[in-house]
């Protein structure tokens, strides 16, 4: 049982720099100020050795703004723009991203199924502008919000770093809370020492104990073959889901919205508790006295993935799925673990209550084991 | 289908019936003022029910037909087999209703299967498709007779109990099954005789037993009507006893031990029950003695449980001796057909094989007011729970080695009592105290209706009461609606309730039929047809009835009930 909240670090995970060349900052900067560009550089160096040097020990941040403020005070020049101006036009001029290969996919699937997501961004440019950039991709609505390391003065791994992307989302740290970034150092051990878990993305794996993968477009099939979730578990075995006195899941989720429906708590996709298929499984060895258990819903087959994953980690316990599909729309991995199948939505104009396991004579129980 | 809320639930209005609920009521007063004062004060203020009180010293409760004893085989010499087979229903009907005035309770059969085959086979009727079709046709006849006849007291159905399930030849296999059948078939509305099915492994409990297609017919017809309900022979307590010998009556009477005889339900009944409210006393304790320990508590409502059950049982015995004395020319249909073990001469040499049987109701709330928690809740209520069931059982022990004399201890249904106690103890004391809230009182030692256990958690903390409660016990199952075609899940509660130790099981769920296109399921308006015409049947007590004939504590009941 969790919140679900999912955490992402900015470039290299979500976005993958094609093209970084800050001299074409430097040159902007020289151009805005009407300084002779030889100058900037020089005062670029000093500005890097004075400031940023140590930045990887003391994981402090100094911003871009900063920066700016130090050109101004050594020339005695100054901005005509103002420094949020001047930061987006030297962003935009020396940077070049591509949204990460499924990273739409990945975080439309997570959205529709309720996360709060929120990005945490090692950059000396500010949030402001982050968050302006990530609009370019349509990328902002996914997320309740974004946290650079310029304007909080602090950098991943630095706890301090952690501690406002997890006040920015309203939560304490908890292992239920994923980070996902490219940086094995900076934001994976960051995000395990504070307590959250850690994904990496990663062409490499690392010996490290944590789960990589090789891009987000993995990261969506993990989440889709491994977690499950689930609108309520039934407290009492029930007589009328199925032969037999059977444990109840309702899973979470439908989007047939058949008229009547007898429990359309069940339909948003966003809410519902969060199993991971693990933890599911303990629940069912523990509550299912009689190894009967019925998948209901809600639509099961909306999880396809992770319900097979749930029957085939339970090979003795007895499966009926209660799903609106018909036969042929059944993954045959899913079908051919099945005790029982009830098909067909529920259509109200056929309501029974006299037929055994139906909601409406249309829909069909059938049990796959007498069949074969 | 609306119907004038009775005393019983079962009653029809009728000039009859009229007539005699006017002279019940009169002779209910007269005995009341011919007994002690002491005596008839415990029953008018609620701290004990004679049941049946219009019966006093005049007949017995409740009998198991010893049916092939003196069966008269005779009167059908000369008939066809059609005719007999006619004539053999007609016989058990007139019985039925003859018997119904000469006793006050319930009549059974307790192999309905096997002596019925035994009498077709000593009256030369043979197994053959025709008589099938003809048994079939009687049973369907013989079972709307039950459910429809309110000529009892000239208003009531008459209270049969028919068990099955241990059929030894294919005609009784037969017999069995085209009783399930037909009650299956004919309508919702349709709801008596109540037919209890014995289970019994090596008979029909598992696959593989010779009955267990009936076993599962019965399961199925179960999932439809509620009926029929499962004495579970194989409990705990009913080992070592023949199945053959075991009988329930619908409202879970049980008499099995004899004093004077073999262990046996067959030719023998309850001769009278008097229960006792339990949460009346411990109401008083609570009130006279509110400092102490519970512990304390408790023990001072055990003793004034003694002193009542040693009035208690005075009333019993004058009773029972008021009807050994009493005329033997008041019970002709006994005298002719001998239905007792021993023949029907002089009363006092039958009665002496009947039973008298001190009840309780309420237990759950007496734990409540004593402990503040419902005895399911925790341990120690709960070991509190079964200690005073022990009590009392130890106390009926006593009493029938003392007075040599059939006592035991029931688990009383109550379908009246529940809410009347409930009623005049919230007049007696705070009205403001949880357990007077729901308008009724729990049955026997039956956990909460609105406990919210499962079914398993519930006949697990039940089934442990069934061995103390020798004259007679019940555990049901709620469900929200009807498991129909779920045998198998029937079956995993059976197996359950067996292992608790569960002696008789029933399985409840609103049932509710249109009487216009006789759809079921559970509605106020039909689903299918959309008229108002609809009859909702509920069990509380033991029996089947319609929902606007109950009692308000009943009713009270039927609306706090939440699904095992």
């Amino acid at each position: 049982m969790s919140d679900k909240v999912i955490l992402f670090d900015l470039f290299g995970t979500l976005l993958q720099t094609e093209q970084f060349d800050y001299n074409m900052v430097l040159d902007l900067i020289a151009e805005r100020l009407g300084e002779a560009k030889k100058r900037i550089y020089d005062l670029a160096s000093e500005y890097r050795s004075q400031y940023m040097s140590d930045r990887d020990k003391t994981n402090r941040e100094t911003s871009f703004v900063h920066q700016l403020k130090f050109y101004e005070t050594k020339t005695g020049k100054h901005f005509a723009k103002s420094y949020a101006d001047i930061e987006w036009e030297a962003f935009i001029c020396c940077r070049k991203e591509r949204v990460s290969e499924g990273a739409v996919d990945t975080l439309s699937y997570l959205k529709e199924r309720g996360y709060k997501m929120a990005v945490l961004s090692n950059s000396i440019f500010s949030a402001v502008t982050l968050k302006k950039y990530l609009d370019t991709f349509y990328l902002s609505k996914f997320f309740v919000g974004l946290i650079s390391s310029a304007d909080i003065g602090y950098r991943k791994p630095s706890e301090r770093a952690f501690a406002a992307v997890l006040e920015l989302i309203g939560m304490g740290a908890s292992r239920e809370i994923y980070f996902v970034g490219n940086k094995i150092d900076k934001d994976c051990e960051g995000a395990e020492a504070v307590g959250l878990t850690p994904i990496l993305i990663t062409e490499h794996p690392s010996s490290k104990a944590m789960l990589a993968l090789p891009n987000l477009k993995c990261l969506k099939e993990v989440f889709e073959s491994s977690m499950l979730y689930v609108n309520a578990i039934s407290k009492h075995e029930s007589l009328v889901d199925g032969p037999g006195l059977r444990t109840v899941i309702y899973l979470q989720g439908c989007k047939r919205h058949c008229k009547n429906c007898h429990n359309p708590s069940t339909w948003p996709l966003e809410s519902g508790t969060r199993y991971s298929v693990g933890e599911l499984k303990e629940i069912i060895r523990k509550t299912a006295f009689n190894k009967k258990i019925t998948l209901s819903g809600g639509e099961p087959l909306l999880q396809a993935k992770a319900i097979e994953n749930l029957i085939e980690a339970l090979p003795e316990f007895d499966f009926c799925m209660y799903t609106g599909y018909d036969m042929p729309d059944i993954p045959q991995a899913i079908l051919s673990k099945l005790h029982y199948v009830k098909i067909g939505a529920f259509d109200e104009r056929y309501k029974t209550t006299t037929r055994p396991y139906l909601g409406s004579s249309n829909q069909k129980f059938i049990n796959l084991r007498e069949k074969k | 289908m609306k119907q004038v809320s009775n005393d019983n639930a079962a009653n029809r209005s009728s000039y009859v019936g009229y007539v005699y609920h006017k002279g019940e009521k009169e002779f209910k007063k007269e005995i009341l003022d011919s007994l002690p004062v002491e005596w008839s004060k415990l029953h008018t203020e609620g701290y004990i029910h004679i049941h049946d009180l219009d019966a006093y010293g005049k007949t017995y409760n409740c009998l198991t037909f010893n049916l092939l004893q003196n069966f008269p085989y005779q009167l059908f010499d000369g008939l066809s087999e059609t005719g007999k087979i006619i004539r053999v229903f007609g016989y058990f009907k007139t019985l039925f209703a003859d018997m119904g005035n000469e006793q006050s309770g319930g009549m059974a059969f307790a192999n309905f299967d096997n002596d019925l085959s035994t009498i077709f086979f000593k009256l030369g009727v043979k197994h053959s498709k025709h008589t099938e079709a003809i048994i079939s046709e009687c049973i369907g006849d013989f079972i709307i007779w039950c459910s429809n006849t309110h000529t009892r007291m000239g208003q009531t159905s008459y209270y049969i109990t028919l068990n099955i399930g241990l059929a030894k030849n294919k005609f009784a296999r037969f017999i069995a099954y085209a009783l399930i059948n037909e009650f299956e078939k004919v309508g919702a509305t349709t709801f008596k005789p109540n037919i209890v099915f014995k289970v019994v492994k090596g008979i029909n409990r598992y696959p593989g037993d010779g009955n267990f297609d009936l076993f599962q017919k019965a399961l199925l017809c179960s999932a439809k009507k509620m009926i029929p309900t499962y004495l579970l022979c194989d409990c705990a307590s009913d080992e070592g006893v023949a199945p053959e010998k075991l009988s329930v009556m619908g409202c879970r009477t049980r008499v099995v031990d004899d004093l004077f005889g073999e262990k046996t339900a067959i030719g023998r009944g309850n001769i009278a029950n008097i229960s006792i409210n339990l949460p009346r006393l411990a109401l008083e304790v609570d009130r006279d003695f509110p400092n102490l320990e519970w512990v304390h508590k408790i023990a001072k409502v055990k003793e004034r449980w003694s002193e009542i059950a040693d009035m208690v049982t005075e009333i019993l015995v004058d009773r029972y001796h008021k009807v050994c004395i009493s005329d033997a020319d008041e019970f002709p249909v006994n005298r002719s057909r001998q239905l007792w073990c021993v023949p029907f001469d002089d009363p006092k040499n039958v009665f002496i094989h009947g039973t008298l049987s001190i009840g309780f109701i309420g237990l759950s709330e007496m734990v409540e007011i004593i402990t503040g928690s419902r005895y399911y809740a925790n341990d120690e209520s709960y070991r509190i729970a079964i200690d005073f069931v022990k009590f009392m059982r130890n106390y009926c022990d006593e009493q029938r080695n003392k007075l040599n004399l059939n006592f035991s201890l029931l688990a009383t249904s109550g379908e009246l009592i529940s809410g009347r106690f409930s009623e005049m103890d919230k007049k007696m004391f705070s009205p403001n105290i949880d357990i007077f809230d729901k308008g009724f009182y729990t049955n026997s030692f039956h956990v909460n209706v609105d406990s919210g256990l499962s079914a398993r958690e519930k006949l697990t903390k039940e089934g442990p009461f069934h061995l103390y409660a020798n004259g007679g016990s019940i555990s049901y199952i709620e469900l929200n609606e009807a498991p129909i075609g779920n045998d198998e899940g029937l079956k995993e509660l059976v197996e359950i309730a067996v292992a608790a130790g569960v002696r008789y099981l029933g399985i409840n769920f609103p049932l509710d039929s249109c009487n216009n296109c006789h759809a079921t399921g559970v509605f106020d308006l039909c689903p299918i047809c959309g008229c108002e015409n609809v009859t909702h049947i509920r069990r509380v007590s033991g029996y089947l009835e319609i929902l606007d004939g109950f009692t308000s504590g009943k009713k009270n009941e039927v609306r706090a009930r939440t699904s095992n």
